[in-house]
């Protein structure tokens, strides 16, 4: 509407494309980062431990769990931007959704990454995430393109800064595989595709490592399901 | 007396509350954080479009719009849900039916609830609109149009205080529905804050929106308050502005109203059927 109402009309995709992905980025924080917290409060995370199920493989659960649950409402958005707005797009499927798929893959395994800081923390998960939220929107670019030469507004250190977070490169290459008007793209369609699987895999190992280090320390000590308030 | 009390009491749990977690100095910076980049980012779409335009559509006087907009639309996100999560969280940690059966203290532990969130988010967002002044003029190299007087800070200060009586009857009205819901509550406040984006005035005119939406909008309190806190800080007409605080508070207390009377209805069928402590379907 932004757009729109300031006779934009044509960068209308950009904050479709946005609403879409915020809506993952929004379960990615509020239901995979700090559900361990949350099932701690409501003793949930007993049962979780005592069962013999890897504590990395419930959390690629919940992960597909949650991407199924947040498709239907990012479907709506996208179905209704779409027909409200019509944005000129001009997408090459194939490598829409292979990059949405490495995108989601990569923000979800950050999510379990945060989920074992989340694990230590008590009722501060609530803040953090609060601080989080909207900061990481901005310099990811969810709403307009936050990296690239000639279109983003900020300075180069920031755009390097922005771009070890993977919704930043998600979204780039979402923008570029849908074929919105960039004048420059920031990297290459498939280096960013290239990226995006590293940055999955760089941090799927990482929360399996950080997991298994605060469930062996929280065993020893006998504080692993502590309910902080 | 004991209602003030009451009142006061709860403006300090609601202190605590928010920042008690931690030290005040991080708890208060990672309360700005939020409205920071919140308004950046709404300034920054719309920098991009027009900047990207040809030619260029980017008006400083436009920009200073938004920004406020942006900055006072994080300050009423961030107090009016107050009441509403005050109950879904304390039926949690069984704070809520505590207040509960002490005499008649609902109401004023919410209404502390909101005034404490009030002035932590006052403080909170004026930081965050004098920060993103600064960002924003020296990224996008334009002066904003700002009136930065004693005399448009005090105006822009009570037009603040008046939409006080709005956002809690808002509150209010969510949390007649908040008593009876047992998951949809937490979500409830993320998508009214979604539509008083849109209808609000924040971002843009509600002029632009399809009527009879239009309609509606334009009567909201909320939008009213935006119009009154851009005359004393953009446009700096005080006929216009006291216009528009008018209409606020007209608005306001028609809000209010209805807010109590749907909670105080909501309270008595809630104690009838038992439901004032229930946390699950």
């Amino acid at each position: 509407m932004v757009y729109r109402a300031y006779g934009l009309g044509s960068y209308a995709g950009f904050a479709i494309l946005g609403g879409v992905m915020i809506s993952f980025w929004g379960n990615v924080l509020w239901s995979m980062a700090s559900q361990f917290n949350w099932d701690k409060q409501v003793g949930l995370f007993e049962i979780y431990i005592s069962s013999p199920a890897p504590i990395t493989a419930l959390l690629v659960g919940m992960s597909l769990g949650g991407i199924i649950g947040t498709a239907p409402s990012a479907a709506m958005v996208a179905l209704l931007g779409w027909i409200i707005f019509a944005p000129a797009i001009h997408p090459f499927w194939p490598a829409v959704i292979l990059v949405f798929s490495l995108t989601l893959a990569s923000l979800y395994a950050m999510g379990m990454a945060l989920s074992s800081l989340y694990l230590a923390y008590g009722r501060e998960a609530d803040s953090v995430n609060e601080a989080l939220h909207e900061p990481v929107s901005l310099i990811s670019g969810v709403y307009f393109p936050s990296v690239g030469q000639g279109i983003s507004p900020f300075p180069f250190a920031v755009q390097a800064a922005a771009s070890i977070i993977p919704l930043t490169i998600g979204m780039d290459a979402l923008r570029q595989s849908l074929g919105f008007p960039i004048p420059f793209p920031f990297i290459p369609l498939y280096t960013e595709a290239l990226i995006l699987a590293l940055m999955a895999l760089i941090l799927l190992f990482a929360s399996s490592r950080a997991l298994r280090f605060l469930e062996n320390k929280g065993r020893r000590t006998g504080s692993i399901a502590v309910r902080q308030r | 007396m004991s209602v003030l009390r009451s009142i006061i009491a709860s403006i300090r749990v609601g202190w605590y509350r928010e920042f008690n977690w931690t030290n005040p100095l991080l708890g208060f910076s990672m309360r700005t954080v939020g409205p920071l980049a919140g308004v950046i980012t709404a300034s920054s779409v719309y920098y991009v479009g027009a900047s990207a335009a040809i030619p260029s559509r980017f008006t400083p006087a436009q920009l200073a719009f938004i920004l406020i907009g942006a900055a006072l639309y994080a300050h009423v996100a961030a107090y009016s849900w107050v009441p509403t999560l005050a109950i879904a969280e304390g039926k949690w940690t069984y704070v809520f039916p505590q207040v509960y059966i002490s005499p008649h203290s609902s109401l004023p532990y919410l209404t502390g609830r909101t005034i404490a969130s009030f002035a932590s988010s006052t403080m909170t967002v004026i930081v965050s609109l004098v920060l993103s002044f600064y960002v924003l003029s020296s990224i996008f190299h334009t002066n904003i149009p700002f009136i930065v007087t004693p005399i448009s800070v005090s105006l822009l200060f009570l037009a603040m205080l008046v939409n006080i009586l709005a956002a809690l009857g808002l509150g209010l009205l969510l949390s007649a529905y908040a008593l009876f819901a047992t998951k949809f509550e937490w979500a409830l406040p993320t998508y009214v804050a979604g539509l008083l984006m849109v209808f609000s005035e924040a971002l843009f005119p509600v002029s632009s929106l399809p009527r009879p939406v239009s309609d509606i909008a334009n009567v909201l309190p909320f939008t009213e308050f935006m119009r009154a806190s851009r005359q004393a800080m953009i446009y700096g007409d005080m006929y216009s502005y006291s216009f528009y605080l008018g209409l606020s508070a007209i608005g306001g207390v028609i809000f209010l109203a209805m807010g109590f009377l749907a909670f105080r209805y909501a309270e008595n069928r809630a104690r009838r059927l038992g439901v004032i402590d229930k946390k699950t379907a």
